[in-house]
């Protein structure tokens, strides 16, 4: 009766899975963008024609428009990039700071200008989510820790008789060696 | 023997494309009826088990041919077929020829195919007798994966279709980028790490569809496991170096989304290569490392669906197509197949073991997965975050390395920390006494490292804080920055922790055998020591491997950047070189010309020898010139310089001279990574061991690891392949100047 009911409930899960993928495909926008054969991204053939560290500063943040994947200004050799570096360092002689370039560019070209988001709104998902993951598998950890630990005093003597290896699985040879290094270290302590 | 094959292919009653796309069909049939008769010799009909075996070679035979068949169109130039039009022409050597079989997508995914079936028929060969039980649905498994991709070669990625138009006379050739030493062994290499991974997912799948879940399928897991590991990791590193070499990116690692996607299955193997480790000593972490076995092996279906379908932009994407969907199901497949069954066995992964102190070294494994998964979970949100905003925000959105490496970082020390402190913790647990003797000199290695650091670093170019831009404005920003600032310091006194501990484990080992062999040298009593416990002596060369790469990734905090336009005669200084342009030279083959920027390079007041950045401009491809890097290289640093522009009149050059700290640590860690792997796995002696799969471990590793080494060793030289002009040489007839051309935005 409980197998089956296990059954049942794989059955169900496996189903519920697939549905949501599925529906995940009709909720995709076309997978197939225009990127391209491979390699053409990684056409680089111009100059960079960086002036100064503040320059690199800026150009680091702002990423070229030109269809390069993932090229910021200060890095992307394409003649867009040259013509876009004129422009910023235009705004730089007139005494704009890094953020208010940053705004510029933004409102020129869009927020996926960027070669980081803005720390501000539903951007702010791209770090809080991972690290609420990270935290909950941390948190997650530590309760399995807690309960093997629980289980290992409750158990007693049931636990030494398990903390023996399993089986011929452990490298003999191994079990040896960690025999050794404990009475090593205990010999050296006396 | 080319003549003889083409006797052969006249022979064929139909077309060579005709003959291909039929093996694709043929590869269909055996796949699926192996699978039904593996199935049915699991479900009770073991006689059958004969012709599962059989049928899984027939299978892997036929991947075989389709890869030879299309080998041979590629060697012969046959260009109806549009594949082989596409992607080469007749003036390519034979060797680019073989590796152009992988530069496009249907090849890559044909070659992908014959990988998985190679290990699939070494796995049948090498499981003769053993694992009776599991035998069946490991075939099974590892045929469905196979009818698989059959499936979205015949309807989705045929490498054999030919054009309505008809057979060019001469095809496109392969892109320069790909014409490349690194472009024929760094793909097989990380196509090897991905496909072998097959194996210890059909084992899991097996042990779980049979219950059949004690420890056997998980030392054949292992073993797999293992290898899958070395190779993902070799082709990882060859992936850095070919982008340093040969992209011209000025560093070897940019968290470009394929990059990433090759990354994150090595974290879930690394995860499990550690956590198997508490299962077979303390029988706990059973439904974990099925899990991690799973999730490896769908983060490698994951990883080519970004590269094939599209979804993130990237430098390496192939060309547009609809087989993302595919993958989409098949991961799906995957998910579901593997999360019913391990709720259906549930019962049977009960933990046997309890655990008895926090201060051990289980303790310390779950705290090293917990760092892999949150590195892995952290990387995977990253890369298809510009797919999530589309989705969540309606907003495009890209991410470039500053988002990585301002936030990874502390993730990745812990587990680095992590790495140094679960050797010096016992198994079950760890005494306070034993705790502060094991980890006396390790500390005080490190903090007398980190004094030294502090103190003398900044004398040597190589502070232990730096000034690091924020990446946001605000506070988030200003605590962001001045941690990053830190990464240096911690980094270099953890690696040396690490590399204390190392020594500290050797000493101790063969301090242990001399008290018990009395006549035994130390060396002697060393080198019997790794012999006779090869996996935990060759995880911590593995260890150094990694410490010393990681002295390679923080040498970019202390790198430096420069641009220079220099005339002829004309010198410029950056760190400890002055740097002198001799002037531009120009040399002709028959597919480029070639346009060398000699540079005479003095170091520290020394004349160290000339290098020679160039642009190679490809018949075929003149709008895109190649940039060919030239590097002089030190143990410290290297100098990296780029040419930008050169122009015919004036012969003035534009360079992008970066001086790269440190960075030959990286590949000479991954050389040792690759030797203790190597050691890891090396196939005992004992007869239940000798077979095929044993032979086929020793010589593929010993192999690889050879020519990997001589790779990383040797292939840097090449910059320095171009000699000095002659006196008077006439320079080149007013080539354009290589500004590029513009594409479209």
């Amino acid at each position: 009766m409980i197998q089956r009911r296990r059954i049942v409930r794989s059955v169900v899960l496996a189903a519920a899975l697939c549905a949501a993928l599925t529906s995940l495909r009709f909720a995709t926008p076309a997978f197939a963008q225009d990127v391209g054969d491979m390699g053409k991204g990684m056409d680089r053939s111009g100059e960079l024609d960086i002036r100064s560290a503040d320059e690199k500063r800026v150009f680091t943040a702002l990423q070229c428009t030109c269809g390069c994947p993932r090229e910021s200004i200060a890095t992307c050799t394409c003649g867009f990039a040259h013509d876009f570096r004129i422009e910023v360092r235009a705004m730089m002689a007139k005494g704009m700071t890094l953020e208010e370039i940053k705004t510029e560019w933004v409102r020129q070209h869009g927020p996926g200008a960027m070669m980081v988001p803005t720390n501000e709104g539903a951007n702010r998902f791209l770090y809080i989510a991972p690290l609420v993951m990270i935290m909950g598998m941390a948190a997650f950890a530590v309760t399995v820790l807690r309960r093997f630990r629980s289980r290992g005093v409750s158990a007693g003597a049931r636990a030494a008789a398990a903390t023996t290896p399993t089986g011929a699985t452990v490298d003999a040879y191994d079990a040896k060696l960690d025999e050794e290094l404990k009475q090593l270290d205990d010999q050296n302590d006396e | 023997m080319l003549q003889a094959l083409q006797q052969v292919a006249k022979l064929l009653p139909v077309s060579l494309p005709e003959f291909g796309t039929a093996v694709l069909y043929a590869i269909l049939v055996a796949a699926a009826y192996t699978f039904a008769v593996a199935i049915a010799a699991g479900r009770g009909r073991p006689r059958l088990l004969q012709a599962a075996r059989l049928g899984a070679i027939g299978t892997v035979s036929m991947v075989g041919l389709a890869v030879l068949v299309l080998a041979y169109a590629f060697v012969s130039h046959d260009f109806r077929i549009t594949y082989v039009a596409h992607y080469s022409d007749r003036a390519m050597s034979t060797p680019f020829l073989i590796a152009a079989l992988w530069g496009g997508q249907d090849g890559s995914l044909l070659w992908w195919l014959f990988l998985t079936s190679l290990f699939s028929g070494a796995c049948v060969l090498w499981l003769k007798r053993k694992y009776l039980e599991l035998q069946p649905y490991v075939i099974a498994t590892l045929m469905s994966i196979i009818l698989f991709f059959g499936l979205l070669m015949v309807f989705e990625a045929n490498p054999f279709a030919t054009s309505l138009a008809g057979a060019p006379i001469e095809g496109q050739g392969l892109n320069y980028q790909l014409r490349n030493f690194y472009m024929i062994i760094h793909p097989p290499s990380l196509y090897i790490g991905f496909t072998s991974s097959a194996v210890p997912f059909a084992f899991a799948v097996a042990a779980l569809a049979t219950g059949r879940l004690d420890n056997e399928w998980i030392v054949a897991s292992r073993k797999w496991m293992l290898f899958s590991w070395l190779f993902l990791s070799i082709g990882n590193s060859l992936g850095m170096l070919w982008a340093y070499d040969t992209l011209g990116w000025g560093g070897p690692w940019a968290w470009d989304p394929v990059e990433n996607a090759a990354f994150l299955p090595w974290l879930t193997a690394s995860a499990f290569l550690h956590s198997i480790m508490i299962q077979e000593r303390r029988g706990m972490m059973k439904v974990w490392n099925v899990f991690l076995i799973c999730l490896t092996f769908w983060l490698t279906l994951f990883g080519t669906f970004l590269t094939r379908s599209g979804l993130i932009a990237s430098v390496h994407s192939f060309a547009q197509s609809g087989i993302g969907i595919w993958f989409v199901y098949m991961m799906g497949v995957v998910a579901a197949v593997c999360i019913a069954l391990t709720i259906y066995r549930l019962p049977k992964l009960r933990n046997e073991g309890e655990l008895d102190s926090l201060l051990s070294r289980e303790a310390a494994f779950v705290g090293n997965n917990w760092g892999f998964l949150s590195l892995m979970v952290f990387i995977a949100v990253a890369t298809t975050w510009p797919r999530i905003s589309e989705w969540l925000l309606d907003q495009k959105s890209t991410l470039g390395p500053t988002f990585y490496n301002a936030w990874l970082p502390p993730l990745v020390l812990t587990v680095l920390a992590l790495m140094g402190v679960a050797p010096l913790l016992g198994w079950r647990k760890t005494s306070p006494e034993l705790f502060k003797k094991s980890f006396r000199w390790p500390v005080l290695g490190m903090v007398i490292v980190a004094v030294l650091h502090v103190t003398l670093g900044k004398h040597f170019g190589f502070p232990a804080f730096i000034s690091v831009d924020p990446i946001y404005p605000g506070l988030l920003g200003d605590v962001l920055s001045r941690v990053s600032g830190t990464y240096p310091f911690f980094t270099i006194a953890i690696v040396a922790f690490n590399l204390v501990v190392v020594v500290q484990e050797f000493a101790r080992g063969v301090t242990a055998r001399q008290k018990n062999a009395v006549d035994e040298g130390v060396i002697g009593s060393l080198l019997h020591l790794v012999a006779k416990s090869r996996r935990r002596y060759g995880g911590y060369i593995v260890h150094v491997g990694i410490a010393l790469m990681f002295i390679g990734f923080t040498g970019r905090a202390w790198s430096v950047d420069k641009e220079a336009s220099l005339m002829p005669g004309q010198s410029t200084s950056i760190e400890e070189y002055t740097i002198t342009y001799a002037g531009p030279r120009m040399e002709v083959d028959s597919e480029k010309r070639m346009i060398f920027a000699d540079v005479d390079v003095v170091r520290n007041g020394k004349a160290a020898g000339r290098i020679s950045p160039a642009k190679f401009i490809y018949k075929t491809m003149p709008e895109a010139p190649a940039t060919i890097v030239g590097r002089y290289i030190t143990a410290k640093n290297d100098l990296y310089m780029i040419i930008g522009m050169v122009n015919p009149q004036s012969k003035v050059a534009a360079f992008q001279i970066h001086v790269n700290m440190l960075i030959s640590f990286i590949w000479f860690g991954a050389i040792v990574l690759a030797l203790g792997a190597l050691v890891a796995m090396w196939p005992d002696v004992a007869m239940e061991e000798v077979g095929a799969f044993g032979y086929v471990r020793a010589a593929a590793s010993v192999t690889t690891a050879v020519v990997f080494g001589l790779l990383l060793a040797g292939g840097s030289a090449q910059a320095y392949g171009a000699q000095p002009p002659p006196v008077g040489d006439v320079v080149q007839a007013a080539p354009a100047p290589l500004t590029v051309g513009a594409t479209d935005p």
